[in-house]
């Protein structure tokens, strides 16, 4: 089986670092001794644009989570999954110039893994402040919980 | 085309990991009566940042500047603390250090031409859309990047933020198998380069000439990294420790970020002035390669900028090649230096032009003060006067569309750290 990666996109900016809350909590929330997470590579990127499509090319399965603004409630979770991805509009994710378009570029030349999902979490503020409202909490705990199942499942 | 005779453009400031910027345009009486372009830099801050720490600790901290370009900042901090402590390098530190710069540019200059670039000249609206028809074009843009991505983490360990260079050259050598592993790659790359600069020499690009001041390092036998002395193609020569008696940096009110003129006028750095400067000393198979594409040098046509772009990205190849082909462990991959106090200076070329710093050390080797000037703050007036000049060749009476995009052509030629923001500019146009 090949590897199976999981990106949190972020930037430091407010809420912007949700992705990367994500990733610390599933790193500390996985069983290392369960056998599924041998070939699982949990990391946080600053917004890697193009960048991105070299670090998932190894990998079978990649899940990247991001935040996004798309007029939702504060703290809702999006699921996306391939092609689906590619309808997102544009500028959806905060990082739009990173991983909507790194991905469908990927998606156009024919070099992306087989199976993407992008979870997306709604946030409202990404100003220049390092805190992060606490009513995101229960969201990082959810998604976290959301992609344990996942990958629990694909062992 | 417009009726009213006063327009006043804005974009509205967008922010993005290497910068902020905006752009603030007025047009009275069909002539310009204000252009503003806004940049917000984080070097501003790391000055101070860097006050009160060790020299030891200086080089992870500027590679945090910009995302882009983190061996331009540890190049240019290394040689100034080497400077201050007057720590003599050897030729195995010189020739690597080069390979590690050679990295910074091809990943840079791939994703601005393919990226940010390419798409306006060849009248897409992003990358992918590009990639639908020029989908061969764009790997290769990809597998340029690509390597330089890896030729950064040969030396640096890793690709963003570098962790391998320290003030004597490097903490690790690379394995003879991975440095080969490279070399065999990169030779694979050298027709990649030639098919872009010939396919780039077919593009119909736009002809914006104007007399302005191409400002770089110089070295009498080589192509510029780390080494050289400051000149222009208006005669200035001059040590990097003369810098601030002819530059001068300054503050503007509607910037963050410090303007830098030369003897008070605005100049250019970046891959345009230093192929302008040191044409000469590009290697043999890239002068005949020019030759044949009836590509010349020197050029006052910034739109040219892709070109010289496309050249050093092939320059980077040959050289890493060069490199590479005579790679041996060394003894000891850096020097020992001895801490002391002083002031040294840096200057070396980062991918969108020269890059210079200052440091002064306390008797701990502790900074007391540090000074950085990017190259994007040094050709921020080159920008305005180039907006100022190209919006008149180019109509103020054409459309406010028409104004904005042509105006975001013109930023992107310079690839300012903003280049990302100005890609998806959100234009509000006020009719006065």
């Amino acid at each position: 089986m090949k590897p199976i990666k999981i990106l949190g996109i972020g930037s430091p900016f407010g809420e912007d670092q949700i992705g990367w809350k994500v990733i610390e909590s599933l790193k500390t929330k996985i069983n290392p001794k369960d056998k599924i997470y041998k070939m699982v590579s949990i990391n946080s990127f600053d917004r890697p644009g193009i960048r991105l499509l070299e670090l998932i090319q190894d990998a079978e399965i990649v899940y990247i989570v991001d935040a996004m603004k798309s007029g939702g409630k504060l703290g809702d979770i999006y699921r996306y999954e391939n092609k689906a991805i590619f309808k997102l509009q544009k500028k959806i994710s905060t990082h739009s110039i990173g991983v909507i378009d790194a991905l469908m570029l990927g998606n156009e030349l024919g070099s992306l893994p087989k199976t993407i999902i992008l979870y997306g979490i709604e946030i409202k503020n990404s100003k220049f402040v390092t805190d992060i409202s606490k009513s995101l909490d229960r969201t990082i705990n959810k998604v976290t919980k959301l992609i344990i199942e996942e990958i629990s499942k694909l062992s | 085309m417009s009726k009213n005779k006063n327009i006043s453009i804005n974009v509205p400031i967008l922010s993005r990991v290497e910068g902020e910027g905006s752009l603030e345009l007025e047009i009275k009486n069909q002539d310009i009566d204000v252009i503003k372009l806004k940049i917000y830099e984080p070097p501003r801050f790391f000055e101070k940042f860097l006050e009160g720490r060790n020299y030891n600790e200086v080089l992870d901290f500027v590679a945090r500047i910009c995302g882009i370009c983190p061996v331009a900042y540890q190049m240019s901090a290394a040689h100034a603390i080497e400077n201050a402590f007057g720590t003599e390098t050897n030729p195995w530190i010189r020739d690597m250090r080069r390979a590690f710069y050679c990295g910074e540019w091809l990943e840079s200059h791939s994703m601005h031409i393919h990226f940010l670039a390419l798409p306006d000249f060849l009248g897409f609206n992003t990358a992918p859309d590009m990639s639908r028809k020029f989908p061969n074009e764009v790997k290769r843009g990809i597998r340029l990047q690509s390597f330089g991505n890896e030729l950064i983490k040969l030396f640096g360990g890793r690709s963003v933020h570098p962790v391998g260079a320290c003030v004597g050259g490097f903490y690790k050598a690379p394995s003879v198998p991975e440095v080969n592993m490279l070399l065999r790659k990169a030779k694979t790359l050298i027709a990649d380069c030639e098919d872009l600069i010939a396919w780039i020499a077919t593009l119909d690009l736009p002809n914006n000439s104007h007399d302005f001041t191409s400002v770089s390092l110089y070295h009498p036998t080589e192509y510029p990294f780390n080494e050289g002395l400051i000149v222009s193609d208006k005669g200035l020569n001059i040590s990097i420790d003369e810098f601030e008696d002819y530059f001068n940096e300054f503050q503007v009110p509607y910037s963050n970020a410090l303007h830098c003129t030369l003897e008070n006028k605005p100049y250019l750095v970046g891959p345009l002035a230093r192929i302008n400067n040191c044409f000469e000393n590009l290697p043999l198979p890239i002068h005949t390669l020019l030759q044949s594409l009836k590509i010349n040098f020197p050029s006052k046509n910034m739109y040219q900028s892709i070109i010289a772009r496309a050249i050093e990205v092939y320059y980077c190849i040959l050289e890493s090649i060069r490199i590479l082909e005579q790679y041996k462990i060394p003894d000891s991959p850096y020097v020992k230096t001895k801490a002391k106090a002083g002031s040294g200076f840096g200057c070396t070329e980062a991918p969108r032009g020269m890059l210079w710093h200052k440091y002064k050390l306390d008797q701990n080797a502790n900074v007391l003060m540090a000074k950085i000037v990017p190259p994007t703050s040094q050709n921020q007036a080159r920008i305005e006067e180039d907006l100022y000049i190209s919006l008149k060749q180019f109509g103020l009476q054409k459309k406010e569309d028409e104004l904005r995009a042509y105006s975001e052509m013109i930023i992107r030629n310079y690839d300012p750290c903003i280049s990302c923001a100005t890609h998806f500019i959100n234009l509000k146009v006020n009719r006065i």
